[in-house]
């Protein structure tokens, strides 16, 4: 009997090896190719095509030029979530829209600072024309981008703003382009103060410590709505869906007359509404979100958060390649553009969301 | 005589350091007018410990056989993915469980292979297996996170008995119990312990050492993958990054409970005691309102007051 039961197990189990087993030889192969280069096979598909509305759209923005023969790198923060795919994947489809080669490196977590920096100095020693930068953090970069400096390539930012004071150690303006998270803070915050004119009882769910877009989003937040709120708590919850779950139960225990929760990205947002969905107080405590990646505004759609913030994650992508090209062609770039950010609510929530597929699908690529 | 005394009272003590937690939260959270001590909040804690206790109870088998197990966080995180793909493709839920299951089971039994046959060290063979899985996780939705599939799965963590009792607390008791029967009662579990106290002499004393092995890591895979089921039913979405660092809590709730890391010591029972003590100390600091990074300053040296008083027991039983 107890054979028989093993021997079902090993061949259930060998059954699933066909599944699971080739998938696991592939990744460890990638894993000693370089780091964090497992995730880039759910990115990049090197045989696809690009599609000729996006190519024709790039062109026209750039100099008249071939551009075959130059090589950028992409240095992503991280490819594990939604939004940091979308960029890597709008840089790679622009990019290859000019006939460049993209090189697209990322670090495995949000805060994976050592990753990017080997992945720069990589960059470097291969000799890319230039390198298009989502930073981990500032500081830790510095030395990398010295590197870059003196060997003459040129480097784009996008999303995340290196620090004033980096930029200055470095003694080099860098473009760049993304979101001023303090406005999308305010918006959120302006809100809430319309829809809570007498105030309400607050609770706050913050990304990493330290990270500059956590800072903007709280900041922006309170400037409107800080007269408004009554802040009974505040967690970091580190951009995390199972952290936010257990941070607003936990919260809920200690101000069961809780009113608003403010998420400060979408992800935490699902697992705040998980949690007060659980305690039944949906009619009483409202989720306003941040990020609006796809499941953000289809939440939105659902109302089960009053509002999320979209930003613009493919426009940031276009820019990059657009401007780096221009650099390459002897031009000058922008030195800073606001992709700009909107509020999502019921009112445009349906739109936003066609408009995020339509784009997705412009920067997939076509077979 | 004198001797059994003491020892019973250190057997004791993570009992009373729970009583002790518990009762310096109720006091301060009293004094700040929150409320701690009440049925709703301790459902709670229980709760939020679940799957981290389901957790342990793989980490802390693997541990008492002198090996350890790094892998199972990324396994929670390639279930949910994997679960939600399958249902949102419209595979029965419980076939997709029991798939997820025994992926759990394949990782384990790969973990164990090397570990027993292949003679890698398991914290090597972990290490890695945790980096491919998690690669995994990521390919098989190319990154994504999976959303709008069916609903229905959130029973197996939202239902309630008698309207308090959340099923969570259904499967640690039941697991909990039937894990705590095989470790003291069948040839197996005693296996284990004798694995983990001294390797040779259990080989000597004709136990299949290595088959032995392979089980146990089997078993904490299927549980990982348990876990992995109870965290995309509690979250309705799956997210590739799910479940990261789970595996040092698992580990911490083995380590609390006086589980020894040199493996062949330690009270299974215990080790939920220790997934308790873990989420207490994050209820009772996030109800005071305790900044987050204090949190875990707090939680790190209870682990090692934890690994202290364990080696103190080690040293007075020598």
């Amino acid at each position: 009997m107890k054979k028989k039961l093993i021997s079902a197990l090993l061949c259930a189990a060998m059954v699933g090896t066909l599944l699971v087993g080739c998938g696991n030889g592939k990744d460890s192969g990638n894993n000693g190719k370089a780091d964090g280069n497992s995730s880039d096979a759910a990115v990049v598909d090197e045989s696809a095509q690009v599609s000729d509305k996006l190519a024709e759209e790039i062109k026209a923005q750039v100099p008249d030029k071939d551009y075959g023969e130059y090589t950028i790198g992409f240095c992503g923060m991280t490819l594990n979530n939604e939004y940091h795919i979308i960029v890597a994947n709008s840089v790679l489809q622009s990019g290859k829209a000019l006939g460049m080669k993209v090189e697209i490196q990322a670090g495995a977590e949000h805060q994976s600072v050592e990753e990017q920096l080997t992945i720069i100095e990589n960059f470097v020693s291969q000799g890319v024309d230039g390198i298009i930068l989502v930073p981990a953090a500032s500081e830790g970069l510095i030395s990398a981008l010295q590197e870059c400096k003196n060997a003459g390539i040129p480097v784009i930012n996008l999303d995340t703003k290196l620090d004033g004071n980096t930029i200055k150690t470095l003694g080099e303006d860098i473009p760049f382009y993304g979101t001023d998270n303090y406005v999308g803070g305010q918006m959120v915050g302006e809100k809430v103060a319309e829809l809570y004119p007498d105030g309400c009882k607050t609770a706050i769910l913050r990304g990493v410590q330290g990270q500059t877009n956590d800072d903007d989003r709280y900041n922006g937040f309170l400037d409107k709505a800080g007269d408004v709120v009554d802040l009974v708590a505040e967690q970091h919850a580190n951009w995390e869906t199972d952290l936010g779950y257990t941070a607003i139960q936990n919260i809920i225990q200690a101000n069961p007359d809780l009113q608003v929760v403010y998420c400060e990205n979408d992800l935490m947002g699902i697992g705040a509404y998980q949690a007060v969905d659980e305690a039944g107080l949906t009619d009483q405590i409202k989720i306003f979100s941040y990020d609006g990646v796809t499941e953000g505004l289809q939440y939105v759609i659902d109302e089960k958060f009053v509002s999320t913030c979209a930003q613009q994650p493919i426009e940031m992508g276009k820019l990059g390649v657009v401007n780096m090209a221009k650099i390459l062609a002897g031009e000058k770039a922008e030195s800073y553009i606001d992709t700009g950010c909107k509020l999502v609510t019921i009112d445009n929530a349906k739109e936003t969301l066609a408009e995020t597929e339509k784009y997705a699908a412009e920067i997939s690529a076509t077979k | 005589m004198r001797d059994k005394h003491e020892i019973n009272l250190t057997d004791w003590i993570i009992y009373i350091g729970m009583i002790g937690i518990f009762l310096v939260f109720t006091v301060i959270c009293s004094a700040m007018g929150k409320n701690f001590l009440n049925i709703n909040n301790i459902m709670n804690i229980v709760n939020q410990a679940s799957i981290n206790a389901i957790l342990a109870i793989g980490a802390s088998i693997v541990i008492l056989t002198g090996g350890i197990d790094l892998s199972i966080g990324s396994v929670v995180g390639f279930v949910g993915i994997f679960l939600a793909m399958n249902i949102k493709d419209g595979m029965p839920i419980p076939a997709a469980i029991i798939l997820c299951l025994l992926c759990g089971a394949v990782i384990g039994l790969f973990n164990g292979v090397l570990v027993s046959y292949g003679k890698v060290p398991a914290f090597i063979t972990t290490l890695e297996s945790m980096q491919a899985v998690r690669g995994l996780a990521q390919i098989i939705n190319e990154g994504q996170a999976v959303s709008g599939f069916s609903l229905k799965i959130g029973a197996l963590m939202k239902t309630k008995f008698f309207g308090v009792i959340p099923i969570g607390v259904l499967y640690v008791v039941v697991f909990y119990a039937i894990m705590i029967l095989i470790l003291a009662y069948t040839k197996f579990g005693r296996g284990i312990y004798a694995l983990g106290g001294n390797s040779h002499a259990a080989r000597l004393s004709g136990i299949r050492v290595k088959k032995l092995e392979v089980i146990v890591y089997i078993l904490c895979g299927v549980f990982a993958a348990f876990a992995g089921v109870m965290l995309l039913a509690r979250l309705l979405y799956a997210d590739p990054s799910a479940g990261g660092s789970y595996e040092m809590n698992a580990i911490a709730a083995a380590v609390i409970g006086g589980i020894s890391m040199s493996g062949g010591k330690g009270k299974l029972a215990n080790t939920v005691v220790g997934a308790i003590i873990l989420a207490t100390l994050t209820n009772g600091l996030q109800i005071m309102n305790v900044a987050t990074y204090y949190q875990t300053v707090i939680t790190g040296l209870v682990v090692i007051v934890a690994v202290f008083a364990d080696k103190r027991k080690e040293r007075k039983a020598e």
